[in-house]
């Protein structure tokens, strides 16, 4: 089968800092997956998300994703891959509507089908009410749900989500996990990053552990369970695994 | 929609929602090119519309002082009062009085036989320069020159390139009169020197030197400086350059919203997200142009203002605007690429457009400065916009006069563009 994602030894290094942030990333996502991306603060997760999404470029290594090579590749990767940031990227004055009719017309999906789903997807976040309203005015959640419609319109392939589910209360974050639980059953790869190891553990399929820029564990989140005496859960495997001591 | 058209969309609402910034781009250049052009209009006007009050005291009541007094009625510079029509027992310090009152603002004292005075040294010149074959002794002669002196007195208020200005019409006015009266001593000479009759040699109708203002200029028909000619597309300028405020602030706060970095992950390329904004704020600087200029030809003659006209240049201005938006866009991208905030951007975009325009001759002409700020003037890029306006509205110069000018715009703008792509390249990295 082929792979959605395959890393090999990616180094990247920002100007000024002592040590690289990726210090040979392996890394393989097969097809269907919903992959969880997890790892202490400053250990790489948005860095590889930007190097996926053509953000950034690395200083060595190799990235394939959906077969293209990075960054060589990067518009034939950018039309199949939908990014959802860990900030709200939204433009606040606008409305949910103008938004999402800018995004989605940035790819390649016809005018009908766009509207298509733009009414399909408010309407299963349940935003169809506030579709003319500017973002500014929008609540937490419904700015964060805004965020992942923006990111999925197109129904991309492969989903790379940084952290979708911060500061949101518990209703939304179960009607986002539960969307994009529905979205992945109908074809599309997940790659997710987060640092909620509850929500981890039951949305994703497999996870990997990153920490000093290399994964340090990779399986389904029980088979990690159950490898680590002494865990009850993923949040204690992962403490196990990457320790006790604040990083930032 | 194709990539474009939806970033231009994006930027068009963006920009239709930003109030405040609606307002900076447009109300404010409108209401700057109105105040400004009503204040300079005073200093640029031609001062034979001016009417100033003017007292003459005419002591000498001959042909000097009523000659003065008639020649400067004459002109319509000066509101003329003759001290007695004003004041029975007018005296010197009381025409001073009122001077320094600032009833008047300026006042001429011609004290009693100034006439006089002149003849006589005309005379006694004369008869000192002609020879005199039968009295060798008359070369001696012991006559002296009398001093005559017209006195002036001007309003303390009065800043003193206007001074200079009022106290040579008054000049001109009595050196006329001295000349006239001279010129009438030498003929009366001549006649006695020559044993003709009185009044048959008259040098008084000789030519004088005529004076002639021809404006240079290859199509000089509209080409008069004034408030309007040079303040329209002086505050053109400025809303232009203005620009980069709104502009620099919208491509940081996009960067630190993240929806920059979000179309970057799409199939959008960076030159397609740059266009789009240019071709945006490409189309708010012609807009800015076209309501300026709406104002200078339809709003100035309303308030009383000189009417402005681009004496059917229309293309070449928008040449000119267009090389200014680009220079000024560029200058935009320069500012958000090395601001981290859209308050820095903000404060520094409008400090050095306010520096820029300052030297580059926008608040006042160039020719009005110091010799330094002059040169200086020459680096600035609102300089070369309005020296390009200039070649085009005053010196009726065709493309190759302000070509060049454009040419440092588009240069200016291209340094910029390079400047902020490769800082862009180098973030990727």
């Amino acid at each position: 089968m082929e792979s959605v994602l395959q890393i090999r030894q990616l180094v990247k290094r920002y100007h000024g800092m002592d040590h690289p942030v990726l210090q040979g990333l392996d890394m393989t996502i097969l097809p269907g997956e919903r992959y969880g991306f997890l790892g202490p603060n400053g250990t790489g997760k948005t860095t590889t998300v930007s190097i996926l999404s053509g953000l950034l470029v690395p200083d060595s290594g190799e990235v394939f994703v959906l077969g293209n090579s990075m960054p060589d590749k990067r518009k034939q990767v950018t039309t199949q891959i939908g990014v959802v940031p860990q900030n709200i990227a939204l433009f606040p004055e606008l409305t949910a509507l103008e938004n999402l009719r800018i995004f989605g017309s940035l790819y390649p999906i016809t005018s009908a089908r766009l509207k298509q789903r733009i009414h399909q997807l408010l309407e299963l976040y349940g935003l169809t009410a506030f579709a003319r309203k500017p973002v500014k005015t929008f609540s937490g959640g419904m700015k964060r749900s805004l965020n992942i419609i923006a990111g999925i319109l197109h129904e991309p392939k492969f989903l790379l989500l940084d952290e979708p589910t911060v500061g949101i209360d518990v209703q939304t974050k179960a009607l986002i996990l539960d969307n994009l639980r529905q979205l992945n059953e109908e074809g599309t790869t997940i790659l997710y990053t987060s640092h909620d190891m509850d929500e981890a553990q039951h949305f994703c399929t497999r996870v990997g552990i990153i920490d000093h820029g290399k994964l340090i564990a990779e399986d389904t989140p029980a088979a990690l369970i159950q490898s680590c005496p002494d865990c009850s859960n993923l949040e204690s495997v992962y403490l196990h695994l990457t320790g006790k001591s604040l990083r930032n | 929609m194709s990539k474009f058209t939806a970033l231009l969309y994006k930027d068009f609402l963006l920009l239709l929602r930003d109030k405040a910034g609606l307002l900076f781009m447009f109300l404010m250049p409108m209401a700057l090119v109105l105040v400004m052009t009503g204040m300079q209009e005073g200093a640029f006007s031609s001062h034979a519309d001016k009417h100033i009050a003017l007292i003459i005291d005419d002591q000498d009541k001959d042909t000097v002082g009523v000659t003065i007094t008639r020649k400067l009625q004459q002109e319509s510079l000066f509101d003329v009062t003759v001290a007695n029509d004003a004041e029975k027992g007018m005296t010197e310090e009381r025409l001073k009085e009122l001077v320094t009152q600032g009833k008047y603002l300026i006042g001429i004292y011609i004290p009693d036989s100034t006439t006089l005075r002149i003849r006589d040294n005309a005379a006694n010149a004369i008869e000192d320069a002609l020879p005199h074959p039968q009295n060798d002794d008359s070369t001696d002669s012991t006559d002296t020159v009398t001093e005559t002196q017209i006195r002036i007195y001007i309003d303390p208020t009065t800043e003193r390139s206007f001074r200079q200005i009022l106290s040579g019409h008054i000049r001109l006015a009595s050196l006329q009169v001295e000349h006239d009266i001279i010129l009438d001593e030498i003929s009366s000479a001549l006649c006695k020197a020559t044993r003709q009759e009185e009044g048959s040699v008259d040098l008084s109708d000789t030519q004088n030197i005529d004076l002639q203002e021809i404006i240079a200029g290859d199509d000089t028909q509209n080409s008069m400086f004034n408030a309007a000619v040079h303040n329209v597309p002086a505050w053109t300028l400025f809303a232009i350059f203005f620009i980069v405020i709104s502009f620099s602030g919208n491509l940081i706060k996009e960067r630190q919203d993240g929806s920059f970095a979000r179309l970057m992950t799409t199939p959008c390329s960076y030159f397609i997200y740059l266009t789009s904004k240019l071709a945006v704020y490409l189309t708010v600087c012609l807009l800015q142009f076209f309501l300026i200029v709406a104002m200078g030809i339809w709003l100035f003659p309303v308030v009383g203002l000189p009417e402005f006209s681009m004496a059917g240049h229309l293309g070449y201005c928008l040449i000119v605007v267009v090389c200014a938006a680009l220079a000024a866009i560029g200058f935009g991208m320069i500012i958000s690429t090395f601001a981290t905030t859209h308050q820095q951007a903000a404060t520094f975009g409008a400090v050095a457009v306010v520096i820029l325009s300052a030297i580059g001759g926008i608040w006042v002409p160039t020719f009005l400065m110091p010799k330094f700020l002059n040169a200086l003037s020459k680096v600035s890029p609102l300089n070369w916009g309005i020296e390009a306006f200039y070649d085009i509205l005053l010196r009726g110069k065709g493309p190759q006069a302000f070509m060049p000018k454009c040419a440092l715009l588009l240069t200016f703008a291209l340094i910029c563009f390079t400047i902020a792509v490769l800082s862009k390249k180098k973030e990727l990295k």
